[in-house]
């Protein structure tokens, strides 16, 4: 549909169509223009000796834009040697068996320039405020605080490998280990909003990556069928080694959209694992019996000998059987910030990818499926679809496993996935706890390619005629409740990973197609 | 040695050419070089101060801390009772919104304080400009303190990643009140007295809303915390030279009270979030009329005043008639009338809105406004009425109870009230007067919260609370709860921030 605006009463004319908002008369129209730029030279040096040892040297200078005026440029050097051991003397011998064996090691750096170009600069934004003419007006306002000593992130990696091939390759292995150390990362990190801003790009801490990999594949070939097969297992482990001076970091807040839960989801400590959960610790429901008699509306909940109360509720307005029977982590008998513990680790211990290719007569079928074993999701939809959410902020759906296993008097329990309905008073008080983490392991069919070339005679007008059938994500095996264990509400942030929070869950695609060829 | 085959590429890097290449550019923004050179950028850089990002939830925020801890207001969300009964959290985000706002618009007066010197034009302009920045600077810092103590006191805008810079203690009460003050009395010095010229919009500040302001600073540092006791007499020497430059600044009761609450500037008002019919999210004072808005009396209400309140007026005071609403009607043409029956079911806690039972208020009511559709009233910051009650206020706390009544008058005068009894009153029956006579006037004109802060009455307020006794009558009172709760997100990110006592 086209449609035409003329744009007129310019505040100012300095910056033309690249800021339409500078018009008043309209409100909601507006232009954005950005520039970022990146040069680059660089080298390459190869040597192999012998057929047996292989020598790389690289060399990149990379200058972005988007860095302060004195760290521009970058410099990124890398070696590798290989030793291809199948090609020494005393393997000969042997070169029926083992077809292949090489060993490989490497050490370079690369650079990273992920951030928002003009984080360097001091800038103003253009807005339009109403004043009491009834009229809109051009106001502009510092955007941020600019941080003039932004430079590049940097990996240091080293790597140490082995290849064999047994059988004629039939049989591969591959084995790789490897360090990865990144100095300077790009974090917007989370600033007092007393300095009048809230985030701030900045080269913040050293994370280290340690890892294994292992990859085995199998190749078969027959007269009839060829099946290729490739498993692969990867173990990560990230650790952070710094964090600018800081002790600890916070994810984000957890108040996505509507500000569900104003608390930050994650904390990452140096010489721990990134972006562990961080929140409440329930322990049940709590109970009629914890009440002195709730029978008789006598809504004080017991003590024993101690002092100690037989359940602590989030709040005095949750104080009713059914509701989150909270951890008063420092015996305070106040739930606050002071109870948070660690509730979850959305870090896998290992994943996996297993590739497939069959080819049997006229079908080519490729099947690859990974997964992930070991790590967790903060389900935050659960706060809302799993508690009946309700009473403040309109009424919410919620799911009918929470509907059916709910506590009610009439069917009480002490499973804390299941609470009574929370007469939610306000946002206020919402906590994120235990209750939401959640098992994301799965495996998943991650794409299924079928092939079939149907057979013509040679007379036919078409050389080829090829039908494709595709799908991806059509099958997940998991035991998360949630739609779709591959989940990032936060999308790539590491301090924000595995948190669900109404996200949409990726497409199961079809797709059929024709290959004809005259 | 055999040197089977051997290959190189080489680049000379010769980069130094090509540094113009990656000089960054902008081009739909205003960057601090070219920038604030004549006063036409200014004033856009002025009208900053008067833009709120998210002015609902701002306007919402505000009528949530400032409310609802009174006991002249019921409510029929318990989410309201709960800031009533101070069972929120830090992580309210209400609390976060006040917070991040205020200062989002500290570090735009701060810009501007730092940059207009630098601009080439007139020394006479440059210092209006600075002065409407210093106002909107202490305006909000008055804020702040009251509503959250000691503060991270930023007086010069934040411009690197330095750690002390980035990551403030609290500063002492007295010395936030010590940067308003200076702030305050440069603003009513430099501000125009009458108007920003005919290129201006209207609606920004002039002196006489420094005026009142640095006055009701004066009176308030006179109260809890600080009993700064001074400020008696200097609220009252603000005031009064306030009222000798009256004609000067242009300002003067009007004569129908209710007038004050109609859209655009008038010689009352001195401060308004202004309102822009059709305006969309970028004009300040669009406010969403959905239910369960304050300002959205016509369909539903978060606030509204008890009974008990309205009871107190005088029959003949206009302030009862058109600020309060015991009978109005409904959309659909049904009369809604304040019902006393059911205010017995209320307090047997038998009715499912236990505390909704109360008077809407008829400030901010607008006729233009559709159920769930915009809202186009100014919101009041401030008006000259309270200039008056500031002053009978002050001469009352110095038992000089002449001038008190007299200065009450005035703003009696309008309402339709006859003068104070003299043989009746004592200083402390005139003080209560003038308290009661402040909220008849104000109610719901951003005022209560400090009201009770500063008079030393939030506990009694509490205790005394119709919406807190329905909806969370196991609430327990601590005495930190003359303070709201810093956002918890300012404790996460700033190692040096504490919180206040008992939340």
């Amino acid at each position: 549909m086209r449609s035409r605006n003329e744009l007129s009463q310019f505040t100012f004319d300095d910056l033309g169509e690249d800021a339409l908002q500078l018009a008043t008369q309209f409100d909601g129209i507006a232009s954005y223009k950005l520039r970022h730029t990146l040069i680059s030279a660089f080298g390459s040096a190869n040597y192999i000796y012998a057929n047996k040892y292989y020598l790389t040297a690289n060399g990149r200078v990379d200058g972005s834009s988007k860095f302060g005026a004195d760290n521009k440029y970058g410099f990124f050097p890398s070696a590798a040697f290989a030793w291809k051991i199948t090609g020494e003397p005393f393997m000969r011998s042997i070169k029926d068996v083992v077809s292949n064996m090489k060993l490989r090691t490497s050490y370079g750096l690369t650079g990273s320039q992920a951030v928002q170009p003009y984080a360097t600069l001091n800038r103003y934004a253009i807005g339009l405020v109403g004043m009491a003419d009834n009229g809109l007006h051009t106001a502009t306002y510092p955007l941020g605080v600019p941080n003039s000593s932004l430079k590049w992130a940097t990996t240091y990696s080293t790597n140490i490998g082995m290849d064999i091939g047994l059988w004629g390759n039939k049989l591969v292995f591959s084995v790789d280990a490897y360090i990865k150390d990144t100095k300077d990362l790009l974090i917007n990190r989370q600033i007092p909003a007393a300095t009048g801003f809230t985030e701030m790009a900045s080269n913040l801490g050293e994370l280290e990556n340690r890892g294994l990999e292992f990859s085995i594949g199998y190749n078969l070939k027959s007269e009839k069928v060829r099946w290729s097969t490739n498993l692969n297992l990867s173990f990560n482990k990230t650790t952070v080694l710094s964090l600018g001076g800081e002790e600890y970091l916070y994810g984000s807040n957890i108040g996505i959209a509507g500000g569900t839960i104003n608390y930050p989801a994650s904390k990452t400590e140096i010489g721990d694992p990134v972006g562990r959960f961080f929140g409440w610790e329930v322990d049940g429901l709590i109970q009629v019996d914890d009440f002195v008699d709730y029978g008789n509306g006598d809504l004080t909940i017991k003590t024993d000998a101690n002092g100690k109360p037989a359940a602590i509720p989030n709040n005095a307005s949750e104080k009713f059987p059914g509701r989150w029977n909270f951890v008063d982590q420092n015996g305070d008998n106040i739930i606050n910030e002071d109870d948070r513990v660690y509730i979850g680790d959305p870090n896998p211990d290992f994943v996996f990818g297993w590739n497939n290719t069959i080819n049997i007569g006229n079908f080519d079928i490729t099947l690859f499926f990974q997964g992930s074993y070991g790590n967790e999701i903060l389900n935050v939809n659960k706060m809302i679809t799993g508690t009946g959410f309700g009473s403040g902020f309109g009424n919410y759906n919620s799911t009918v496993d929470w509907f059916d296993n709910r506590y009610a008097l009439d069917t009480p329990h002490n499973d804390h996935r299941y609470p009574s309905k929370i007469m939610a008073s306000s946002s206020n008080t919402l906590r994120h706890t235990n209750a939401l983490v959640e098992d994301g392991s799965y495996i998943r069919l991650k794409n299924v390619l079928v092939r079939y070339k149907i057979p013509l005679n040679k007379n036919n007008v078409f050389k080829n005629i090829t039908v494709v059938a595709s799908a991806s994500n059509l099958f997940t095996l998991t035991g998360y409740s949630g739609s779709d264990p591959e989940v990032s509400a936060f999308g790539s942030s590491i301090l924000n990973s595995g948190i669900d929070y109404f996200v949409y869950p990726q497409m199961r695609q079809y797709s059929l197609g024709f290959n004809l060829s005259f | 040695m055999k040197l089977k085959y051997f290959s190189m590429l080489l680049l000379l890097f010769s980069l130094v050419a090509c540094d113009q290449l990656i000089e960054e550019e902008i081009f739909s923004e205003f960057s601090a070089e070219n920038f604030l050179k004549n006063e036409e950028e200014l004033t856009a850089q002025t009208l900053g101060l008067y833009r709120v990002d998210n002015q609902v939830k701002y306007a919402e925020s505000f009528e949530k801390l400032v409310l609802s801890v009174s006991n002249i207001y019921t409510t029929r969300i318990v989410g309201n009772a709960s800031f009533g009964a101070y069972q929120t959290s830090s992580a309210s985000s209400e609390y976060s919104a006040v917070w991040q706002e205020s200062y989002q618009l500290i570090a735009r007066a701060n810009t501007i304080i730092k940059n207009a010197p630098n601009a080439p034009i007139d020394i006479v302009k440059i210092n209006e400009f600075v002065a409407e920045a210093k106002f909107n600077r202490a305006y909000h810092y008055f804020h702040l303190t009251r509503l959250f103590g000691e503060l991270p006191l930023y007086s010069t805008r934040v411009e690197s990643a330095d750690k002390e810079v980035l990551y403030p203690s609290r500063s002492s009460v007295e010395d936030v009140y010590k940067l308003i003050i200076e702030d305050l009395i440069y603003a009513k010095d430099n501000l125009p007295m009458k108007s920003w010229g005919n290129d201006s919009p209207p609606g920004r500040v002039k002196a006489a809303a420094a005026y009142n302001l640095l006055g009701l600073v004066y009176l308030t540092q006179s109260g809890l915390p600080l009993q700064n006791t001074e400020g008696y007499n200097n609220a009252i020497s603000t005031i009064e030279e306030m009222l000798l430059l009256k004609s000067d600044l242009g300002v003067d009761l009007l004569p129908n009270w209710y007038d004050n609450f109609s859209r655009g500037e008038n010689s009352e008002k001195l401060y308004s979030m202004s309102a822009v019919i059709g305006g969309d999210k970028n004009s300040m004072g669009k406010i969403n009329n959905g239910s369960g808005s304050f300002y959205g009396f016509q369909t539903s209400y978060n606030h509204a005043l008890t009974y008990e309140f309205y009871d107190l007026f005088h029959e003949d005071d206009v302030r009862q008639k058109d600020g309060l609403f015991y009978s109005y009607k409904y959309d659909n043409g049904a009369v809604v009338t304040y019902n006393p029956a059911a205010e017995i079911d209320a307090k047997n806690k038998t009715a499912s809105y236990r505390g909704r039972n109360g008077i809407s208020m008829a400030k901010y009511v607008d006729s233009l406004a559709t159920g769930g559709g915009s809202h186009e009233c100014d919101v009041m910051y401030m008006r000259f009425a309270e200039s008056y009650l500031i002053l009978a206020e002050a001469y009352c706390e110095i038992n000089e109870l002449d001038n008190a009544r007299q200065y009450l008058q005035i703003v009696r005068d309008r309402a339709g009230l006859s003068a104070v009894p003299v043989t009746e009153t004592d200083q402390e029956a005139l003080r209560q007067i003038i308290r009661q006579e402040r909220w008849f006037e104000l109610f719901g004109e951003n005022t209560e919260v400090y009201d009770i802060r500063r008079w030393g009455t939030t506990k009694g307020n509490f205790d005394t609370h119709v919406a807190v006794d329905r909806w969370i009558p196991d609430a327990v009172w601590r005495d930190g709860y003359v303070l709201y709760p810093i956002p918890s997100r300012e404790l996460t990110t700033n190692p040096n921030m504490t919180q206040n006592d008992d939340w």
